[in-house]
């Protein structure tokens, strides 16, 4: 819920009406593997963070998802490094996406956490297939919290965004796909 | 909304319960350390740790008038058989 | 079984692998059958890698890990001493341990309440006195543990099978090199832990794709790699024209494929044409304050070692794990056609945080599913093995010809090793020779101690320092 008193209803259904949009749109660029476009809404200081997943016992969730801090993560990365995974993709040799998979990013869910001046939180689930050569299949199921930063040349960037993959043993052989 | 199966269920742990003469159903889970409980056998038994696995308490053994050569000993105490929480 | 071990069909096994002409049906990476008897034959044999000591270092911690395609458990009991354990309940079979890791005083199986202590014993049994009226000795049914255990230097190793040599024979020639990558970077034993947890994930090939090629395998680099370099993933960043590794100072050194082809062990390694280690060179240049520590720690090591030749830092081990400083990788076999692939990442237990974070963050964008190089190792084990299995395809044997017949021996440079030209496919003709001589063994009798045996060029050679 929105904590800002003064934002009128209107106001608060047209904002989230403009953030699902661009989630919509940040997804349609990865499907269709506009990978130079979606760098570009990735803002400079992102903290870009998939933890693992960890079974552990009643009363010690805490310890589900990885620590960016000090454990090991699906990834854990800033924009250096998200931008030369466009620049290997891009080669045209990178062999687990050579030829290109047949990708779809189904976002749902969006909820809209908290405003803070041009700052947005906003928590999002998300369904991926993955088609690969003839059979190959991966799905990836799980949700987002994000940090939306707004911006004169793309009306958004994403600040931060940490990624729940529903998944313990990654059930995949690669993730070359973005979130 | 039950179902004949849910029925058949209920039936079947009802047997089970009467099996063991369980009155009620204790949940050790979170008794802490220190606590007192009375064991089916009739001892009196102080939880020494609680592996919180809501099947089993580390228990010491403070009364047993069948064998009061148990007491001051270490056992272990299963969920069913412990009857009643003393403090 | 004995029938299934000399022959497959109308096949004996020995047939399938033909290493004097480099010759290896593909039916051995993908049938079915084979796999099973490599589960009994290879895999409750071998010496495998359980873990570190760090990953438990309290009374009461465990983590699971992995033998074969079976889960066991890595515990320290409240005594403090290691175990490894089947993660089966004695009475019904159920999992007793349904977390990746913890701290616990018992494990009690969900199903019926059976209850373990941490050092496996059988200390709680549902009914015991009413129902069992003491006719069953708890002292019986402990967890299944294994028949030997070794703390090599903070690692934690296990097998099934007590006829096996101990650890440090199963080594052999490698133990010195194994103990060599768990010191720290100033080389001190016990010098590192892990980082938590491991990654696992499942890859799409027979175990012996990764097993068996990693570390014996250079050829693949150029063709598979081919478009790692643009994405500057190496600490260096876009230096060195952005490669994935390290920078290395120059030292006088030849790079081989090294193995001990009796045992089944092998790595890239070099042999230094001077004793001592070599300088540090500066690499960290994206994050600052890395290379001052390293650098330190080097000048530690290198008064450490300074009279001794060094050979190499990395290493296979027979069957399924490759180990090196800052990188340990495991491939379980998990079906014929699937390989659950687990990975940790070792790291200087006293090095600062931000070493520690740099280094972290190197590894998890260098390797594993989602690490910029491996992502590209994993297509290719994953379409090798499919193309594989077709009843045509079966019919053209792999070549591991490369370097056949060129192997020799340098036993004043490194005693007990078979050395190959660097990009050779020596190594896997080691790996692939123990394979075929486990899986023929009736016991470790058969297959231990062993003979040095010549290297495949058939009679030892001395080699000439920096001629191949």
């Amino acid at each position: 819920m929105l904590t800002e008193s003064s934002e009128s209803t209107l106001e608060r259904l047209l904002l989230r009406e403009e953030i699902e949009q661009f989630l919509y749109y940040e997804a349609e660029l990865l499907d269709d593997r506009k990978f130079d476009d979606w760098i570009n809404l990735i803002a400079e200081d992102i903290h870009y963070h998939m933890p693992i997943r960890r079974n552990v016992k009643f009363g010690t969730q805490e310890r589900e998802n990885t620590s960016s801090l000090s454990e090991i993560s699906w990834f854990d990365e800033g924009k250096r490094t998200l931008a030369g995974r466009v620049r290997q993709i891009n080669t045209g040799l990178h062999w687990c996406e050579e030829p290109f998979s047949r990708i779809r990013h189904i976002v749902s869910n969006v909820r809209i956490l908290e405003v803070n001046g041009d700052e947005v939180r906003v928590n999002s689930s998300f369904f991926v297939w993955q088609n690969r050569l003839q059979d190959e299949v991966n799905l990836f199921v799980g949700r987002r919290e994000d940090i939306l930063r707004r911006d004169e040349d793309t009306q958004w960037k994403i600040a931060k965004r940490l990624i729940l993959l529903d998944q313990n043993v990654l059930l995949a052989k690669v993730i070359s796909t973005f979130f | 909304m039950s179902t004949a199966s849910d029925a058949e269920e209920t039936k079947s742990e009802a047997i089970a319960d009467s099996a063991v003469r369980s009155k009620k159903v204790i949940m050790i889970t979170d008794l802490p350390e220190g606590s007192q409980v009375r064991l089916r056998n009739g001892q009196i038994a102080e939880v020494t740790a609680n592996p919180r696995d809501g099947g089993w308490l580390f228990v010491k053994i403070l009364e047993s008038d069948a064998d009061p050569s148990r007491v001051g000993t270490d056992d272990m105490a299963f969920c069913v058989d412990v009857i009643d929480v003393i403090k | 079984m004995t029938a299934l071990v000399r022959s497959y069909g109308d096949r004996s096994l020995r047939s399938l692998v033909d290493l004097d002409r480099g010759l290896v049906s593909r039916e051995i990476y993908v049938n079915e059958d084979i796999y099973k008897m490599e589960l009994e034959q290879v895999y409750t044999r071998a010496w495998l890698f359980i873990g570190h000591e760090s990953q438990v270092p309290n009374p009461g911690d465990f983590v699971v890990s992995r033998m074969g395609e079976e889960e066991v458990i890595l515990v320290r009991d409240r005594k403090n001493e290691l175990h490894v354990f089947l993660n089966t309940c004695r009475h019904r079979g159920m999992k007793v341990c349904r977390y990746d890791d913890g701290n616990t005083l018992v494990f009690t199986c969900p199903f019926h309440g059976w209850s373990y202590d941490t050092d496996g014993r059988l200390v709680g049994v549902p009914y015991y006195d009413a129902a069992y009226k003491g006719d069953m000795d708890k002292s019986e049914w402990g967890l299944p543990e294994v028949a030997q255990m070794c703390n090599y230097y903070g690692s934690v190793w296990a097998t099934w099978d007590k006829g096996a040599p101990s650890f440090e024979d199963y080594l052999g020639p490698y133990a010195d090199m194994a103990r060599r990558v768990f010191q720290s970077t100033d080389g001190e034993d016990n010098g590192v832990e892990l980082f938590n947890p491991v990654y696992k994930w499942r890859i799409p090939c027979n175990w012996k794709f990764p097993g068996f090629s990693f570390d014996g395998d250079r050829a693949h680099g150029a063709m598979t790699h081919r478009s790692i370099n643009v994405a500057a993933i190496g600490p260096q960043g876009d230096a060195n024209g952005g490669n994935r590794s390290p920078l290395l100072a120059p030292f006088p050194y030849t790079d081989y494929e090294m193995t001990v082809p009796e045992l089944g062990h092998g790595g890239h390694n070099a042999i230094y044409d001077q004793p001592g280690v070599a300088p540090y060179k500066d690499t960290w240049f994206t994050e600052p304050g890395i290379d001052d520590y390293y650098r330190e720690q080097r000048e530690k090591k290198r008064e450490k070692y300074k009279d001794k030749y060094i050979v190499g830092e990395t290493a296979h081990i027979w069957p399924n794990v490759n180990i090196q400083p800052h990188r340990i990788l495991i491939w379980h076999p998990h079906s014929a056609g699937v390989t659950e692939s687990w990975r940790a990442y070792p790291i200087d237990r006293m090095a600062p945080q931000f070493v520690k974070d740099a280094q972290r963050r190197y590894m998890m964008r260098y390797g594993g599913p989602c690490g910029l190089t491996e992502s590209d190792d994993m297509e290719n084990w994953n379409y090798a093995s499919a193309a594989s299995t077709g009843t045509v395809a079966k019919r053209f044997p792999y070549n591991f010809m490369m370097g056949a017949g060129h192997a020799f021996k340098d036993e004043e440079g490194a005693p007990g090793m078979t050395l190959n030209y660097e990009v050779a496919e020596e190594n896997q003709r080691s790996r692939l020779r123990r394979w075929l001589e486990f899986m023929e063994a009736g016991s470790w009798e058969d297959i231990y101690p062993v003979n040095p045996v010549s290297p495949s060029a058939g009679q030892a050679v001395k080699a000439e320092r920096g001629t191949v």
